[in-house]
């Protein structure tokens, strides 16, 4: 009787090999896709601060000779506080700069905000949770 | 002879599995091969962002040209860059650590558009690679500068 040696196992062993090898190149390869884009984004994020920044700083400039000589600098508007309070909101995609500007009447002022912040809309659907209400 | 034929058979199969397994090893390196390049510029391109962020509040605080570069300049990282505009170069290590012979190299400007040390100044950022004319990554910004009475 001749034993011939059996293809079987060595082939198995190859298949699994494979098919661990293949996953793994797959998930390494989109893992580095993904941290390309949040890197991607993050460069994008920070372009639109500072794209806004340079906004605000112009702003200030065409505001302060307007604060000097005692006038309602244009883009600002007055707070209903004391009418010495300015604020002027500046939008970049979906971020917002807030600037606050307080004046002493004697034409120098100080900047009392400089605020980002994203558009956010609270999201009030809470499917059948029970809102604590009743 | 049957015997004979069986055993050529077996390595003969043998040799065509081998040869599929590493035709397929093959592929998946170059896959890996690709994620490793992928990840590296995520990397660089992350590096550069904060690099040029830091970059840009440091001129936010600066009054002038020099007061940026000694901000800039703390390894001794740091040098002026001869120029029409005022250019401060600054290297940084892969740890984003202050290095003179750092693989990141940061360029930013101090251009004022007024006089006496007042008004607004722009300033341009960007941070390549050693070895690499091409910006990684490029941002601007601007500062009013005013004399702050007390």
């Amino acid at each position: 009787m001749n034993h011939t040696p059996k293809l079987g196992p060595l082939a198995l062993l190859l298949t699994v090999i494979s098919i661990c090898l293949t996953i793994m190149s797959i998930l390494s390869y989109t893992t580095a896709g993904a941290d390309m884009r949040l890197a991607e984004k993050y460069a994008d994020t920070v372009s639109e601060r500072y794209a806004l920044e340079i906004k605000g700083q112009e702003l200030l400039e065409s505001a302060d000779a307007v604060i000097s000589s005692g006038g309602v600098p244009a883009g600002f508007s007055v707070s209903d506080t004391d009418g010495r309070e300015y604020f002027a909101d500046l939008k970049e995609g979906d971020l917002n700069l807030r600037i606050g500007i307080r004046t002493d009447g004697s034409g120098d002022y100080e900047i009392i905000s400089w605020k980002y912040e994203h558009d956010w809309v609270q999201d009030t659907r809470i499917g059948n949770l029970w809102s604590g209400n009743d | 002879m049957k015997s004979r034929n069986h055993i050529t058979a077996f390595y003969l199969e043998a040799l065509l599995l081998i040869a599929v397994f590493i035709c397929i090893i093959l592929v998946l390196t170059n896959l890996f091969g690709a994620g490793i390049v992928k990840s590296g510029e995520a990397e660089a391109l992350t590096g550069s962002v904060t690099l040029a962020q830091n970059a840009c509040e440091m001129a936010s605080a600066s009054s002038d040209g020099d007061e940026l570069y000694g901000w800039l300049n703390e390894e001794d990282n740091a040098r002026i860059v001869e120029g029409d505009v005022f250019k401060v170069e600054a290297r940084y290590d892969e740890d984003l650590s202050p290095d003179k012979d750092g693989k990141y190299i940061l360029e930013i400007s101090w251009e004022p558009e007024g006089g006496d040390g007042e008004g607004l100044v722009r300033n341009k950022v960007s941070v390549r690679l050693d070895g690499s004319d091409e910006p990684v990554y490029s941002l601007d910004t601007a500062v009013y500068l005013k004399e702050v009475r007390s």
